[in-house]
């Protein structure tokens, strides 16, 4: 079920008035939740409840097992069980088929036909993200961060919370897992601001997320051949990701926040950053420091020496792009982010205390470094990716410049204007900050746009497919 | 144990909730109110390229317009001949205007909108060429769909209204999308046209600029499997080309031609077929000249993407044009028509 369909909003309306009725008992709201979460989550596909459930019902044994009386090296081999079944499970369902490929195409480029065909896998909606939840939880489990949870309807509910089971954000068991286990509160200004997010995360995704993916077709195809031309539409990607990502992040936060709960901040104006690492800090925050506390930090981080402080840094970042999907594109994108990490903390090493980078210089080669990330992210092959790049050599404008730069501002404006205002009050709630009337004449006109351009057929969010 | 408790009061969720939806109500409302009145303004071009050509002629062919030549046909006489240089090559430059549509349209359909044309501009035109590509001469047919498309379009733009106007729901979403937002944002093409043009916008605009003539951008790949030109000609078109005629008003003349196919798909003596297939269908057509200097095939290197002619393709064949209907004089039409 995706938020920005009216199934949706007849599931969350009937789920609602059901949550009113439980509030008296936690367990029947546990039970209550857990219910719709495997039913929005059926609703893709029946069968991938399965997975979600047998991976659920092993990470709530294994952490059990690990926390019990177990010696140091039972506990380290169940977690590393733990893991590698979880990993193993994300490895067949979304890399089977890229490592098939890639065997089939080295076979292809030695002569040889590979005797095998390709199997028909379906990736499960959301498999990354609930798979690298449950790991960290039997990992902080088994750093004694927390206690394994006893309560399964709570710990079943908390791996299938369905307002961020699909795509995050990725939720770490001592932030989100006690609030299975307490009476929460819903308050207005809760209440306030969960539909703020509800209201500006579709608004995001249906009216400018979807519009600018139109322009971004346009541009991402074999005719692009001007440099202007992949200028334009690597910045209307750049506005359509971050449009559709963290619309999708504002409407799980809002939902959460409707029903008492509250989740992790994903993104904090990462388009304001003035260094990579800056950028990394503000950008899906909730697997940046996934990947920073379950894989930067085990490798040694940057206590280790240089070397292996930049090797951590690669190993890192591209498994961060392969985890977005089995492809080449997202490698090298991970790469991509690999070299200019490097760059960055070379950078502090060595220069930052003796010439400090002017804010605005270091936005602009932020922006610029990420733009062409953002390239390689949305190219569909290495040949497409070889051409655009060499096309930025041609400064022919396309004949559609005009209209496309102007849809691009249309669509661009109220996101630079939100930024911008959330960055000059330090709030990123500052809307609610409004008067009574200004707030509802900014609402009444995102929700008559979001009315005019709600369609019957909803489109997926770009995330759903890692 | 307690699951949650709910902190506020009916008043409240009114407070949350009420200013928005009274400034939703009074929105939607005022645009009503603005449709009721027919004071919203008309949509812009933003569909697919089909509906966005089907707009423009339609609408091309009511407008006040000095056009003494129109061509008519399907999307080879729209994207093989410029207009403006067919002006231009004739002896004192008389207006041409293409009004040319698709292929899966019937001969009737190209008749109907010279026909407007004509109505509209009583005693104006003097001159009317039709242009069908080999394929359609050959094989006839047509797309009902499409037929039914043009019509509501030409149907609409006949009552001076836009065939998008009306179909809105009970929100009235259509008239904030199409007549309000749709201002704001141009409409990206899709498929074929959209690499070229990229907004419906644009292609509206090169189709006013260019006196309804297309061009194809592209460039010609040959097909792996090419098939003859099929030099013959559809018996199913005969009645259709009566009907055709019976639309052209008195006192214009109509020339007739098919458009030229890629040298690579010719053999010998295609010239003499389409010859033979020209003076067939001019019987038909009681067509005043049948064009048979155009020439039957080009270079390939003259066709574009889309198995239409270049721009370069379209120079050629519209100087052959212009060759051909200049022994019509200055004023075009001032001469007596050449027999066939």
């Amino acid at each position: 079920m995706l938020f920005n369909s009216t199934d949706f909003l007849v599931f969350f309306a009937l789920f609602y008035a059901a949550y009113a009725v439980v509030r008296r008992h936690l367990a029947a709201r546990n039970g209550l939740l857990l219910l719709a979460s495997y039913v929005f989550y059926g609703w893709w596909d029946y069968r991938f409840t399965a997975l979600l459930l047998t991976t659920s019902l092993m990470d709530f044994t294994f952490a059990r097992a690990i926390d019990g009386p177990a010696s140091a090296g039972r506990r380290r081999a169940l977690v590393a069980a733990s893991v590698t079944l979880n990993l193993t499970v994300l490895g067949l369902f979304k890399y089977l088929n890229f490592f098939q490929e890639g065997v089939a195409a080295v076979l292809a480029a030695c002569g040889r036909e590979p005797h095998w065909r390709p199997w028909a896998i379906i990736l499960p909606v959301g498999v990354s993200f609930y798979t690298f939840q449950s790991i960290s939880y039997v990992v902080d489990v088994y750093r004694r961060q927390m206690p394994a949870c006893r309560n399964l309807p709570a710990f079943l509910a908390y791996v299938a919370f369905f307002p961020q089971l699909v795509a995050g954000p990725i939720e770490r068991g001592r932030h989100l897992l006690p609030q299975f286990t307490r009476p929460l509160v819903i308050t207005r200004a809760g209440l306030e601001s969960g539909l703020w997010l509800i209201l500006w995360g579709l608004f995001k995704k249906v009216a400018l997320a979807d519009h600018l993916a139109l322009l971004v077709d346009l541009v991402f195809r074999p005719a692009t051949t001007t440099g202007p031309a992949v200028i334009l539409g690597t910045v209307a990607f750049a506005l359509q990701i971050y449009g559709d990502f963290s619309g999708y992040t504002d409407v799980a936060r809002g939902v959460a926040q409707c029903l008492g709960f509250e989740l992790l901040l994903n993104f904090n104006l990462p388009y304001c950053a003035t260094s990579l690492r800056d950028f990394w800090n503000r950008w899906h925050i909730s697997l940046s420091t996934w990947i920073r506390d379950y894989l930067y930090f085990p490798l040694g981080g940057s206590r280790r020496g240089t070397g292996r402080t930049y090797l951590n840094l690669a190993v890192t970042m591209v498994l961060c792009g392969l985890w977005h999907g089995a492809a080449f594109n997202f490698v090298l994108w991970g790469a991509w982010h690999a070299v200019g990490l490097m760059a960055n903390h070379y950078w502090r090493e060595r220069w930052a205390a003796r010439w400090r980078v002017p804010a605005g210089m270091g936005w602009l080669l932020t922006t610029g470094f990420v733009l062409y990330g953002w390239l390689l992210f949305r190219a569909q092959s290495l040949e497409q990716i070889i051409a655009l790049t060499g096309a930025l050599a041609n400064w022919t404008p396309p004949t559609w410049w005009r209209p496309f730069t102007g849809n691009l501002l249309v669509l661009g404006l109220p996101l630079v204007a939100m930024q911008c205002w959330q960055w000059r009050t330090g709030r990123l709630d500052a809307p609610l900050t409004l008067g009574r009337w200004p707030r509802a004449l900014l609402q009444g006109a995102l929700l008559v746009v979001l009315i005019a351009y709600w369609t019957a057929e909803a489109s997926p969010f770009i995330y759903f497919q890692f | 144990m307690r699951s949650h408790e709910y902190q506020l009061r009916t008043r409240d969720w009114t407070a949350l909730c009420a200013p928005t939806l009274l400034v939703v109500v009074l929105v939607l409302v005022t645009v009503r109110a603005l449709h009721t009145t027919h004071h919203l303004p008309a949509p812009p071009p933003a569909l697919d390229p089909e509906t966005t050509l089907f707009h423009h002629q339609a609408r091309a062919a009511r407008q006040r317009d000095p056009a003494t030549i129109v061509l008519v046909g399907d999307s080879t006489a729209l994207m093989g001949v410029d207009a403006r240089q067919l002006s231009d090559e004739l002896p004192g430059q008389p207006s041409a205007l293409n009004l040319s549509l698709i292929v899966g349209l019937d001969l009737p359909t190209y008749g109907g909108i010279l026909h407007t044309f004509a109505t509209t501009h009583p005693g104006q035109v003097r001159c009317a060429v039709l242009l069908v590509g080999p394929q359609k001469a050959a094989l006839g047919g047509h797309s009902t769909e499409e037929i039914e498309a043009w019509r509501e379009i030409d149907a609409a733009a006949a009552a001076g209204r836009d065939a998008r106007a009306g179909g809105a729901d009970w929100l009235g979403r259509a008239w904030l999308r199409d007549n309000l937002l749709a201002h704001l944002l141009n409409t990206p093409l899709r498929l074929n046209g959209a690499e070229n043009f990229g907004f419906a916008s644009e292609l509206d605009r090169h189709l006013t600029e260019h006196r309804g003539s297309l061009v194809d951008f592209g460039t010609f790949a040959l097909p792996r499997q090419r098939q003859r030109l099929p030099f013959t000609l559809a018996p199913g078109l005969e009645p259709e080309s009566r009907e055709f005629r019976a639309l052209v008003p008195p006192g214009v003349r109509l020339c007739v031609g098919l458009t030229p196919g890629a040298r690579s798909a010719g053999a010998p003596g295609d010239r003499e077929r389409r010859d033979a297939v020209l003076r067939a269908w001019g019987e038909w057509l009681r067509a005043e000249r049948l064009l048979t200097n155009l020439p039957a095939t080009v270079p390939d290197a003259e066709f574009g993407a889309s198995g239409h002619l270049n721009s370069r393709g379209r120079a050629h064949l519209t100087h052959e044009l212009a060759r051909e209907l200049a022994p019509f004089g200055p004023s075009v039409g001032a001469a007596s028509p050449p027999t066939p």
